[in-house]
């Protein structure tokens, strides 16, 4: 039995924590806490307390639990829900923490947050922070469904700590890496966000979208032990189940081996690059855990005119090499009694910054056009250039992109477009797309009088984007003027003559392949068929326009008034003209085939050719 | 713990604008469809519009017809000559293009009474006129052939009716020209297409193409935008596969053109 007297009670002792108390429902509903306190001493106890709670950008706000009075042998409920009203917005969990000032033990709580309209309860465990076991542990992972399972780790000290926490799963791990908690700071880890939003690890791992279960691993960091709590809550809406779990480890975990990634890098000069030091861990049962990247390491380069280095950031100073090093606590635990042993972790890199060779100059460029290279060196001399390209294997029509001045700094270059497949048809006709693109390889290769040549390379595609090449028209018209007529003896009007009229044929070409393509002359060639086929009389189509034709059309055409006439006349006329050319583009395959059958043998032979057609899609 | 929940998924493939209510007009790789009795307008955004649907979209009028009397049309005011004396005329104020009158044989689509969930049958249009300008001599109409004709109205405020012998309260349309071809085969790499929406049934040729435009006309024909939808699952089967990917296009479109009304109402 105690004996005690009220004076005894000069201070209140710390002796009830709780970790991930919720504030908010997982649909963003404010929650109410609710404490309910048993007074098991002989005499009036006194509780007191505060919520510490987190905001979303990780800060922490404390608010204060006013004191509770509670007479001996009774138990009493509080609601704590107008100490949470105003939190902010974002405040979605905290942590909270009682004191009260009779015995350790003579108290016992419960604490829970409750919706409002009282169908969820999230239970909070209180513990004795004094009696924590180790500052580690693991829990199951469950996320199928709509279960959630959230990991809180609570910093019980007024200091900032640090801490690692792990999912490890049967195909692979996905690490936090170390982090930092906040004094007093409760954490939450949600892994099914993580997973859902595909967010990746320090080392650019994953957890892949149909994980679903798993054992979380978490440990505290720095070499002091029992000064984080932690505990997963496991949720399930459509389950109804709010459940928590907690399991400590015999001993935090302990520093298994550690590196440098990457151990060797090459960098231009200009450039930047990046280095993380990399710890795996063990645990006390043997369990692996990582590699994960190391926070708060110090860094350091021997050269820094060649590089110098910042929080694992690398700065490009000079061409030559540098070795990085990197300095980080780690800590072993001894098996038997879990005492810490923590020293200084140095690793090495190497880093070599070669000269900056770029290569400037256009992606792509139709066939024909004249393009400029240039050769862009930063830290250190040039001694030559070479200009040189590559085409894939099987590449015809002679690929050449004809540099102007092949080891100068820039060079001019003509752009070919070369065959691939070496066919001279595509070999897809509805998708001639990557028939039409040739894709060379642009090298340039620098030399130095003190190190050995550099080659880059650039991709550079020459199109031939000409899905019509050109056209003729024929410009068929009777010109100015018009027919002679007269009126006779009666007052009827007729037609005498043509008069002025004379129906010509006058083709013109427009080419919408530039003279500087390759297959420039080859296609105008094969337009200048086409005008030979409007040539007049003889021409395939152009004889199926004639004077007597036209003549033929209105000659016996009268009326009583001249304006009458006229309107026939032109009716006529139209009418013999659209007669004709119905006729024209009933030739017009004909008339195809026969230019194509020139053109086809000029070269090159290759994209615009007959491809064995016989009708034409710009044929009706 | 129990709750219910519920989710309410919306999935918004388009997006609604005011604008006129204007036809389905071609926008680079984009339709815009709207409806004549609102402001609504549904954008859909497709690379590969099959040719036959999109020559359906942009037109008015899709049919077959048999070409009557061609007219020529001149100028307003002619310049002919003063003199009596003058024998010798100038023509070409008199030869400004040709209208021709035209006798529908099947009416195959509407794009009013496709839009306005309206039968086609309950279009009443028997005959309608052409116009085409003289220099045009891309296409012309021979008197007394049968043409499936793409068909697109000419605006009343067309500059034409102002300087052209042509009565401002008709209604003309023209041949639609559309920016790829309806006609089946690999682009000529040197002359492109022929784009024009007119088939000359005289000759023959392109019946398998003729009998894909008027199953898939068809099949858009009843008012019940359902009924469409299943008409076109049927043509899905085809063998056609013009008819297919035309076919499977345009139920997506179907469907489109039905959230929207779902919307407007």
């Amino acid at each position: 039995m105690f004996h005690y007297s009220i004076d005894d009670r000069s201070k209140f002792v710390v002796c009830l924590h709780g970790s991930g108390l919720r504030l908010t429902n997982l649909d963003g509903s404010k929650l109410e806490p609710v404490m309910t306190v048993r007074n098991t001493a002989p005499g009036l106890t006194r509780v007191q307390g505060r919520i510490i709670y987190t905001r979303a950008d990780g800060t922490t706000g404390t608010v204060e639990i006013p004191q509770k009075p509670i007479a001996a042998g009774k138990t009493q409920t509080f609601s704590l829900a107008n100490l949470v009203t105003n939190l902010p917005p974002d405040a979605a969990y905290g942590g909270i923490e009682l004191e009260y000032d009779t015995p350790k033990g003579t108290i016992i709580t419960s604490v829970q947050s409750v919706s409002k309209d009282g169908d969820h309860v999230f239970q909070v465990p209180m513990f004795d922070p004094e009696k924590m076991p180790s500052s580690a542990g693991g829990f199951p992972w469950k996320a199928d469904g709509d279960f959630t399972t959230i990991v809180y780790i609570k910093n019980e000290t007024d200091t900032p700590r640090r801490y690692a926490a792990h999912l490890l799963r049967a195909d692979g791990q996905y690490s936090l890496g170390e982090q930092i908690v906040k004094p007093n700071q409760t954490i939450a880890i949600d892994f099914r966000s993580l997973r859902d939003s595909q967010t990746p690890d320090g080392m650019g791992r994953l957890i892949p979208l149909d994980a679903e279960t798993g054992q979380i691993a978490w440990s505290v960091k720095g070499g002091e032990n029992k000064v984080l709590s932690g505990r997963s809550e496991q949720i399930s809406l459509s389950e109804g189940v709010a459940s928590t779990y907690s399991c400590a480890n015999c001993c935090p975990d302990s520093f298994y081996n550690a590196n440098i990634v990457p151990d060797w890098i090459e960098l231009d000069f200009g450039s930047g690059g990046f280095m993380a030091p990399m710890q795996t861990d063990i645990t006390c049962n043997q369990t692996l855990l990582g590699p994960y990247t190391v926070g708060g390491a110090n860094w350091d380069s021997d050269n820094v005119n060649v590089v110098t280095v910042l929080g694992g950031e690398l700065f490009t100073q000079g061409v030559g090499t540098a070795t990085i090093s990197t300095i980080w606590e780690t800590c072993l635990y001894s098996y038997f009694d879990c005492i810490p042993g923590c020293e200084e972790t140095i690793k090495y890199s190497s880093v070599a910054v070669t000269p900056l060779v770029e290569i400037n100059g256009p992606t792509q460029a139709n066939d024909g056009s004249s393009v400029l290279f240039s050769a862009f060196v930063g830290g250190a001399t040039p001694t030559g250039y070479q200009w040189s390209f590559t085409t894939p294997s099987g590449a015809g029509n002679d690929p050449n992109l004809n540099f102007g001045t092949p080891t100068s700094v820039s060079t001019f270059a003509t752009a070919k477009w070369f065959a691939l497949p070496n066919q001279e048809c595509p070999p897809d006709p509805n998708n001639t797309t990557a028939y039409r693109n040739s894709i060379y390889t642009v090298k340039l290769t620098v030399t130095f009088s003190n190190r050995g040549p550099i080659t880059k390379e650039k991709s550079f595609t020459v199109n031939v984007p000409w899905g019509e090449a050109g056209k003729t028209l024929g410009n068929v018209s009777p010109g100015n003027g018009g027919p002679e007529i007269d009126q006779n003896s009666s007052g009827i009007w007729y037609v005498v003559s043509l008069g002025t009229w004379n129906l010509t044929t006058n083709p013109s070409v427009h080419m919408n392949i530039p003279t500087s393509s390759q297959f420039h002359s080859k296609m105008f060639a094969h337009e200048q068929i086409h005008v030979g086929q409007w040539a007049q009389p003889n021409g395939l189509l152009g004889s199926n326009y004639s004077n007597a034709g036209l003549f033929s059309a209105i000659q016996n055409l009268t009326d009583s008034s001249k304006d009458g006439l006229l309107a026939k006349i032109s009716t006529a006329a139209n009418d013999y003209l659209n007669t004709q050319d119905a006729v024209v583009r009933g030739l017009c395959n004909q008339a195809e085939g026969a230019a194509y059958n020139s053109s086809d043998s000029l070269a090159p032979q290759y994209l615009y050719q007959t491809c064995g057609r016989t009708t034409f899609s710009n044929c009706p | 713990m129990n709750r219910k929940s519920i989710f309410a998924s919306v999935i918004l493939c388009f997006c609604v604008a005011c604008v006129s209510p204007e036809a389905a007009t071609q926008q680079d790789e984009s339709f815009t469809i709207s409806l004549p009795q609102n402001s609504q307008v549904v954008e859909v955004t497709d690379k590969d519009v099959p040719p036959i649907f999109s020559f359906l979209l942009e037109s008015d009028l899709v049919v077959i017809a048999t070409a009557g009397k061609l007219t020529a049309i001149g100028l307003k005011v002619k310049r002919v000559p003063l003199e009596p004396s003058d024998r010798i005329v100038d023509m070409s104020d008199w030869m400004k293009g040709t209208v021709n009158s035209f006798q529908i044989e099947e009416l195959l689509f509407a794009k009013d009474t496709f839009l306005s969930f309206e039968l086609l049958s309950s279009k009443t249009l028997r005959t309608f006129e052409t116009f085409r300008h003289f220099e045009d001599r891309k296409y012309g109409f021979l008197e007394y052939h049968r043409y499936l004709l793409f068909l697109k109205e000419i605006p009343k405020d067309d500059e034409i009716f102002a300087k052209l012998e042509l009565d401002s309260t008709k209604t003309f349309y023209r041949a639609y020209e559309g920016a790829t071809t309806i006609f089946p085969g690999p682009r000529d790499p040197i002359h492109g297409t022929y784009n024009v929406g007119l088939i000359d049934l005289s000759t023959g040729k392109h019946s398998e193409l003729v009998d894909t435009i008027k199953q898939l006309c068809e099949a858009l024909s009843p008012a019940s935008n359902k009924e469409r939808i299943a008409n076109l699952k049927r043509l899905i089967r085809s063998s056609n596969e013009d008819l297919r990917k035309n076919a499977v296009y345009a139920i997506g479109y179907l469907e489109e053109l039905e959230r929207v009304n779902a919307f407007r109402k």
